[in-house]
């Protein structure tokens, strides 16, 4: 754990590094989930997404009406989840069906309006800080871990994704 | 969330030395590939880092991993891939339209476009509205600081950890790098796969400057240092979003501003609402003013009108789940887009309580004070300060104003439920 805190590399060029065939880095496995940190990187994110949510940002884009009007013509068809071709529009939105179906479950659960329309992005922008928590633990331990989650989950850039951002959050 | 979680799968598959996880992270990534077009470049990625720590590291558990991996992804990309072979010309649509290869000196524009992605974070970020306040850099100054000490010690100190991060932060630049459109780059939606290695490096970061502080710092001293720096960030980020985001008027033009506004207003209440001349679908900014930072940027998007009378009605919370798209649309319950000449003849309306919503007119709105002194009428302003809709609520009518028969006026031939009686 201590070496990774050290900057010296002797002399051998950065760019080198590359290629050195040192195996994992030492952090310790975490072996036990620490609910209360991960359920307080949910609850900041949550508020970071949530909060004026009618308001900012200032409407939606093109495509993410256009993302609730395909969501809203699936939900006249039958379920059919193997029935379809993968895209659902060709060309500049290139809505996948599979991606339309995780809308449509939004929309049975709250129903069709501004709300619902920002659900789909938002909801996975609030797992994806959970998901940056875990992948930080791997990293570098679990407080640090806590800390660069709690960053992502309140920083602008993932923010303003998570508010906007239809599928792309999803991709997230 | 699928692209950080086909990462945190590959990470745990790493440690553990388990391939199951690298099979599920292989399912995950097919996943991603349904949702945004820029899914297939953070795949792209992540198959890169496979072969190149298996040519690295030459040890059968990598294998195994890509193995895992790239069964999982073709399980679930099968069914895309093959529309894709069917239909070859779909698979490049929207990537051959922007292109950098379509322009005859994209050496020039990829040059800077390398150059103005590397500035994103520090000096000058996306200038798209929807996507960034214009210009704002993409990180914060105490955290893009983190950044750069994160990235230094994972260059110093490359593993497998740090391979994979560095490797998926350089690719998914690609998309950015080697694309144009109007607003001018850096394009940050396009490379907003970067995000996850970008905050992954700061953890990496944030363990540096931890571990540089232990040497002048006691443990107490630090614990109170990083909370503070963290609570500055928390701060920070939240006047970078929430102070800047209501002075963004560039996003005004590019986003449906005012279907939104109209049909959050609609959505206030459950009262009857007569929404006033075809003119309130036609955005108030047609152009982008002159000589404003970005404007170029920016210019106004605009939606055909049946499109932006189709979200007003979605966001007006009054869309019908029982009814067909169709049917919701022509009419849909309780909102009644009528002519002004309908209510000419008698502004006095018969279906009361009910609200009116028209763009700024001095005629209308005289009428409705003349008919019914009672009205409240207010207005909603932009976030200039400019009026883009006029409200007028009118109770229940005096009795004497209480209408005799059905064919007084347009609003007394329509019944509770919008359908004409």
């Amino acid at each position: 754990m201590v070496d990774r805190f050290s900057l010296a590399r002797g002399n051998r060029p950065v760019g080198l590094l590359w290629f050195e065939r040192s195996g994992e880095a030492t952090v310790d496995s975490p072996r036990k989930f620490f609910a209360v940190p991960f359920l307080i990187v949910l609850f900041t994110a949550g508020f970071f997404r949530f909060y004026k949510i009618f308001e900012l940002p200032l409407g939606p884009s093109a495509d993410e009406i256009f993302t609730l009007n395909n969501t809203i013509a699936l939900l006249n068809q039958p379920f059919d989840l193997f029935g379809h071709t993968p895209l659902f529009v060709e060309g500049w939105v290139e809505t996948a069906h599979l991606y339309l179906y995780f809308n449509l479950l939004v929309v049975k659960l709250f129903g069709v309006g501004y709300w619902t329309m920002k659900l789909f992005s938002v909801l996975p922008g609030i797992l994806s800080c959970g998901l940056m928590f875990f992948i930080c633990r791997w990293i570098v331990g679990e407080r640090i871990a806590f800390w660069a989650a709690l960053i992502f989950a309140t920083a602008h850039w993932p923010v303003r994704v998570s508010r906007y951002g239809w599928d792309v959050s999803f991709m997230l | 969330m699928t692209f950080a979680l086909a990462i945190g799968l590959l990470l745990v598959a790493l440690k553990r030395a388990r391939s199951v996880y690298a099979y599920l992270s292989g399912i995950v990534a097919g996943v991603s590939l349904y949702s945004y077009l820029g899914a297939r470049v953070c795949v792209l990625s992540l198959i890169v880092y496979l072969f190149m720590e298996g040519s690295i590291r030459r040890e059968r558990t990598i294998l195994r991993h890509g193995i895992a991996f790239a069964t999982g992804l073709s399980l679930v990309v099968l069914p895309l891939l093959c529309y894709y072979v069917a239909h070859p010309k779909v698979y490049a649509v929207r990537s051959d339209e922007l292109s950098v290869f379509n322009s005859a000196d994209w050496a020039a524009i990829v040059a800077g476009n390398i150059w103005r992605h590397a500035l994103m974070f520090f000096i000058r970020g996306g200038v798209y509205a929807r996507d960034n306040y214009p210009g704002l850099p993409m990180l914060d100054p105490l955290t893009a600081f983190v950044f750069v000490g994160g990235l230094v010690a994972a260059l110093r100190r490359i593993r497998g950890t740090e391979r994979l991060l560095l490797t998926t932060l350089l690719i998914n630049f690609t998309g950015g790098l080697f694309s144009i459109s109007q607003e001018g780059a850096p394009y940050v939606y396009r490379t907003a796969a970067v995000i996850i290695p970008v905050f992954a490096i700061v953890g990496l970061g944030l363990q540096q400057v931890l571990a540089q502080t232990a040497k002048f710092l006691t443990s107490g001293q630090s614990k109170v240092a990083a909370w503070s720096a963290l609570l500055i960030v928390i701060a920070l980020n939240f006047y970078l979003y929430f102070g800047l985001e209501p002075k963004n008027t560039a996003a005004m033009r590019v986003m449906a501003y005012e279907p939104h506004m109209l049909g959050l207003e609609i959505a206030q209440d459950d009262l009857p609402v007569f929404v006033i001349g075809r003119d309130i679908f036609d955005p108030l900014e047609a152009r982008a003013p002159v000589g404003k930072e970005y404007a170029a940027a920016n210019p106004p998007l605009i939606l055909p009108p049946e499109i932006r009378k189709l979200a007003t009605i979605t966001f007006s919370g009054r869309y019908d789940l029982a009814r067909t798209l169709t049917q919701n649309f022509q009419p849909p319950r309780r909102i009644y887009f009528v002519e002004p000449q309908a209510l000419a003849s008698d502004v006095g309306p018969k279906l009361r309580p009910v609200k009116m919503i028209f763009r700024p007119n001095r005629e209308i709105e005289a009428a409705l004070r003349t008919n019914d002194p009672q009205a409240r009428i207010r207005e909603i302003q932009n976030i200039r300060g400019e009026t883009i809709f006029t409200i007028a609520t009118l109770g229940n009518p005096p009795l004497s104003h209480r209408p005799q028969s059905a064919s007084q006026g347009y609003a007394a031939r329509v019944s509770d439920d919008g359908n004409d009686t």
